[in-house]
């Protein structure tokens, strides 16, 4: 059973170290020896060792994540746990820091009196052990160096039963009412932190976003008259900033304001003439009284006056024609009649003495062939 | 005598009717002597006033979709993804027709309407044969139509046409705030109220066209003055390229221009990528301001949010606080009053410090809460989303929260919410602080509020929602919430599924009425039924825990759903290689009881297989409790025998036999 450690050692480690394993294994050995009767005890004895091992481990690395990782929460319990582990002991916080060798030979004293039977030479057993590979725990630096990498290869390469998993390890030689205890204790912490937490509403301090000193920059400012102005990039800002707050509308009388804003939608109030520019300066006499045109031109009477009288009325109707149109079309009968002028005088009815200005091309007629 | 009597009350009433004429003779005349009537104004009203007035008589309905989907009621949206989807597709519709629009011009040169609707036209192409000059360049620069004053203005140059100077100095002015690109028609509205727009990535990303149009036309201006100047400043800190913009802002001051306000405010801002480190930036700052104080270069509200961004960049030094409220106090006597995106940098600046937290919020709050807002910069839409995130992570208080909200509902400042993306981040922190802090009535009153057609859930704001109920025990609205996920499309979410049927099997109390009950059986049911349906289909993944089967069995159970409860377990049995874990042995305890108490032996059987195949330890106890507490047939028994093992079995049976003797 016992010999299963060194076992598993022996080929994880190179020649060099050979010698210093055979040391284990005569420890383990020795362990036998000892308490022959109870192989219990035994086993016991080689697990201790075990553990020991497995401290000796993190005793060198536990200083660096202890700086390193923030959380208390961590670290904490793992300090109250060991605390509990040594109780009797009462190791304070400076036996933390304590170098390696140290707190080696504590850790052996502590096996020798678990184990029970002559403390004393199994505690200097194992320090003996101890002292092949750390020869001397005060001395320079670079030696300490040199040791604890001997160390930490050896020890790397050993196949320790880490099956049990580390927090069941700490709490290895704790009974379940201790670790209840501890658990209660830290959650008690907790909630000690937590009331200690103040919520940030709870000491709500009004500040008054004006009320401090100004930076006194512009002390003595003048404005001056002729700054750029940029009348473009002004309009688009204000464009851009009204793009930004026009969202999807939520009814249609939003829907209508953003058509109505396109120009795809009669504006209200309605107006029926709506973008009819050039006409709202017209007055409505305009439209209806034409017989002001025909005045000049036509005679006073007879068949020439009669169409022209009701041309003028069916204009005077017509809503879809603007005034100057309007102007036109009668232009165009004044002179198509002062073309006709020859015959009209053959005929003797009537001469229409002067032509009218301005006829718009579009309304002159072509002159029909004799 | 009835007549006389008419005839005096008919005077009597005359006589009144006298006085009271008289009376009011007297008051008219006491009237025009001695109080002057006002008559109002008139008041100009605007073609939109009458539809703004309308429209603000409606309120919204909480059970109706948005007004966008109102089309077809088949196309409601219930998630996020269809929201985004039908509303892109409608506008993706109007797209094609406008493409359609454009590329066959000539079919719509009819005109519908008089006085012609100019936004109908199909689009001018402009190109070599057209009939041109500066007016028509002036006009495209007023539509704000980038690529068609670019291509205008290259037809003139090649005519040899004159150009002049403040034609010139406007189409600099376009090319450079939309960055020598053509913007998003303002038409698509959707589109813009959808874009995400990465912008969190590219607030400080380098887009400006360092070989564009707007470099092109400010090299051929021989000597440029100082609204060249200010233009191109401010064109390229709009799109972050701050070197170049921080390097002719140095050559404009040697050659002593003087430039716009926002030019000196796009120098400011460009501390952020020119100096490194918070004393650099400040005295950036300082130097900059002071340059405008000599030329007699105002403050503007511009101003005093570039500097209050160039400190967030800066918020982890404990100085930028003091900077931040000496910078307003300077504003204040130009009076300029912080706007929304001030506040939003103030914020940033105060709420940097993760451990000292600052209260700030509230003296904002205090603030903006009687005004109605409008925008005034750009990153407005900053506000709302970054205070309600505040409220979160930073304060940690409801109340401040609801506080906010109200000031977001107030008036039209809910149009200050950005863009879909920041008001579903807004609900998210806003749904998560109701959870953590409220009631649950209290949160189901927003809930049933704004969900679904306003906000719907993140998975992560679904399972605290879930919490929440679980915790307060809310079964009532179980049946609710569980819908809902199956709207949401959220089934397959493993958290929320294992969240909602852990507190159902949680909140069991024998108390409920059995109405109650049932539904709860009848909820676990459904559950069940909908996430088969769903795996079988394919439509989603997650495989089943045995734990989760088994609170779903406990709940059955509890409202004497027995056929579902037996379902799952032959489904439990069936599948066991599907099913991660098993249901613990007290859920089948109390499925065997059950079981045994109503005598239904089928199902007891099926039970009982299914335990002897997970080997529970408590398998024994099972049969000799159905051994003592049952009444059997032969048959039965034979069957029980069979399915133990015949020798097992009468180890139990002669166990029992002991015991009772």
């Amino acid at each position: 059973m016992n010999p299963t450690l060194s076992i598993k050692c022996i080929p994880c480690i190179n020649g060099s170290k050979r010698n210093t394993i055979r040391g284990v294994y005569c420890l383990t050995r020795r362990f036998k020896s000892d308490d022959d009767n109870s192989s219990k005890k035994n086993q016991l004895a080689v697990d201790k060792l075990n553990n020991l091992l497995k401290t000796m481990k993190k005793g060198n690395d536990t200083i660096m994540p202890h700086q390193q990782s923030k959380p208390i929460e961590l670290a904490q319990p793992r300090q109250l746990a060991r605390k509990a582990e040594q109780n009797k002991q009462e190791i304070d916080d400076s036996k933390q820091n304590k170098p390696l060798g140290e707190k080696l030979s504590d850790a052996a004293t502590k096996v020798a009196q678990s184990i029970g039977g002559d403390t004393n030479k199994t505690k200097s057993d194992l320090l003996n052990l101890l002292r092949i590979y750390n020869n001397e725990p005060n001395d320079s630096s670079e030696k300490k160096v040199k040791s604890s990498v001997q160390l930490d290869d050896l020890l790397s390469g050993m196949k320790i039963d880490r099956s049990q998993s580390k927090k069941s390890m700490e709490f290895s030689d704790v009974d379940r009412a201790q670790r209840v205890k501890e658990l209660l204790g830290y959650s008690s912490g907790d909630y000690q932190r937590t009331k200690k937490y103040k919520k940030p509403m709870d000491n709500y301090m009004p500040i008054n976003l004006f009320s401090s000193e100004p930076l006194g920059i512009f002390n003595n400012f003048e404005k001056n008259k002729d700054i750029p102005i940029l009348p473009t990039w002004d309009r688009l800002h204000e464009k851009s900033l009204q793009t930004a707050v026009t969202h999807p509308p939520r009814n249609i009388y939003e829907q209508m304001i953003i058509w109505t804003e396109q120009g795809k939608l009669w504006k209200f109030p309605i107006n029926n003439e709506q973008g009819m520019d050039d006409e709202s300066n017209v007055f409505f006499a305009e439209h209806v009284f034409l017989e002001p045109l025909i005045e000049e031109w036509c005679p006073k009477k007879g068949p020439i006056r009669h169409f022209m009288e009701l041309v003028c009325v069916g204009l005077s109707k017509n809503p879809f024609l603007t005034v100057e149109e309007k102007k036109d079309h009668i232009n165009w009968f004044r002179q198509y009649f002062y073309e006709k002028n020859q015959l009209l005088n053959e005929v003797g009815a009537f001469e229409i003495k002067s032509l009218p200005e301005n006829v718009k091309e579009y309304y002159k007629p072509s002159i029909p062939d004799e | 005598m009835l007549t006389n009597y008419r005839t005096a009350f008919l005077r009597k009433s005359n006589e009144t009717i006298q006085l009271y004429r008289l009376s009011t003779n007297t008051l008219e005349k006491s009237s025009s002597s001695g109080i002057k009537i006002d008559i109002p104004k008139y008041k100009n009203r605007t073609s939109t006033d009458i539809l703004k007035a309308i429209s603000s008589t409606i309120q919204r309905d909480p059970t109706a979709a948005h007004f966008k989907y109102h089309d077809d009621p088949y196309l409601i949206p219930v998630s996020n993804f269809q929201k985004r989807a039908y509303a892109l597709s409608q506008e993706s519709g109007r797209k094609a027709a406008h493409w359609i629009r454009n590329q066959h011009p000539e079919l719509f040169n009819h005109k519908v309407a008089f006085p012609p609707i100019e936004k109908f036209y199909p689009k001018v192409v402009y190109d070599e044969n057209c009939e041109l000059d500066e007016n028509e360049l002036k006009i495209i620069i007023e539509k704000a139509t980038v690529s068609d004053a670019i291509t205008v203005y290259n037809l003139l140059k090649k005519k040899d046409i004159e150009i002049s100077s403040d034609t010139q100095q406007s189409l600099l002015e376009l090319v450079c705030f939309y960055n020598n690109q053509d913007d998003l028609e303002e038409d698509w509205i959707e589109e813009r109220w959808y874009t995400q727009a990465n912008k969190d990535r590219e607030e400080y990303r380098n887009t400006w066209k360092s070989n564009g149009f707007a470099m092109t036309l400010f090299s051929t201006i021989k000597s440029p003055n100082s609204h060249h100047y200010s233009i191109i400043i401010q064109g390229m800190a709009k799109y972050n390229q701050f070197e170049e913009a921080y390097k002719l802002y140095k050559e404009a001051n040697e050659k002593g221009f003087i430039l716009s306000t926002n030019a000196y405010n796009s120098a400011i801002k460009t501390a952020v990528y020119v100096k490194e480190g918070a004393d650099h930036k400040w005295l950036h700052i300082q130097e900059i301001l002071t340059q405008m104080c000599n030329s007699g270069v105002p403050m503007n509200l511009s101003t005093l949010n570039s500097i209050l961004n160039v400190l967030t960049t800066m918020a982890i030094n404990s100085e930028s606080k003091k900077y931040a409220l000496k910078t307003i106090a300077e504003a204040k006597q130009f009076d300029i009053e912080p706007c929304l995106a001030s506040y939003y940098y103030l914020l940033q600046i105060f709420c940097a410090d993760r451990k000292n937290k600052s209260t700030i919020l509230v003296d904002i709050l205090n603030l903006i809460e009687e005004k109605s807002l409008i925008i005034k910069d750009l990153a407005d839409t900053n506000f709302f989303t970054a205070a309600m995130e505040n409220c979160r992570y930073h304060l940690q208080n409801v109340d401040v929260a609801l506080r906010v909200h109200s000031v977001l509902l107030k008036g039209k400042n809910y149009n200050l919410i950005g863009d879909s993306y920041r008001e579903s981040v807004y609900y998210r922190h806003f749904f998560a602080i109701l959870c953590q802090n409220e009631s649950v009535e209290f949160l189901m009153k927003y809930y049933n509020d704004l969900v679904p057609h306003i906000y719907i859930p993140e998975p992560t704001i679904t399972e605290l929602i879930v919490k929440t109920l679980n915790v307060a025990a809310a079964v009532e609205l179980y049946p609710k919430i569980w819908s809902d996920i199956l709207m949401f499309d959220q089934a397959d979410r493993e958290p929320i599924i294992t969240e909602l049927i852990d507190g159902m099997a949680q909140n069991l109390f024998p108390s409920f009425e059995q109405s109650i009950k049932e539904k709860l059986s009848l909820l676990s049911g459904t559950i069940y039924d909908a996430i088969e349906e769903r795996k079988e289909t394919g439509k989603i993944k997650m495989s089943w825990t045995g734990t989760m089967l088994g609170n779903l069995i406990k709940v059955c159970l509890f409202g004497d759903n027995i056929n579902k409860a037996t379902e799952i377990i032959v489904k439990l049995h069936k599948n066991q290689n599907e099913i991660i874990g098993i249901p613990d042995s007290q859920t089948i305890a109390s499925f065997v009881d059950y079981c045994i108490e109503n005598n239904y032996f089928n199902e007891l059987l099926k039970c009982i297989e299914y335990s002897l195949e997970v080997n529970y330890l408590e398998l024994d106890d099972f049969i000799s409790k159905i051994l003592t507490n049952m009444t059997l047939s032969a048959m039965q028994r034979a069957h029980l025998s069979k399915l133990v093992g015949t020798e097992h079995y009468v180890e139990i049976e002669n166990k029992i036999e002991f015991v009772s003797s």
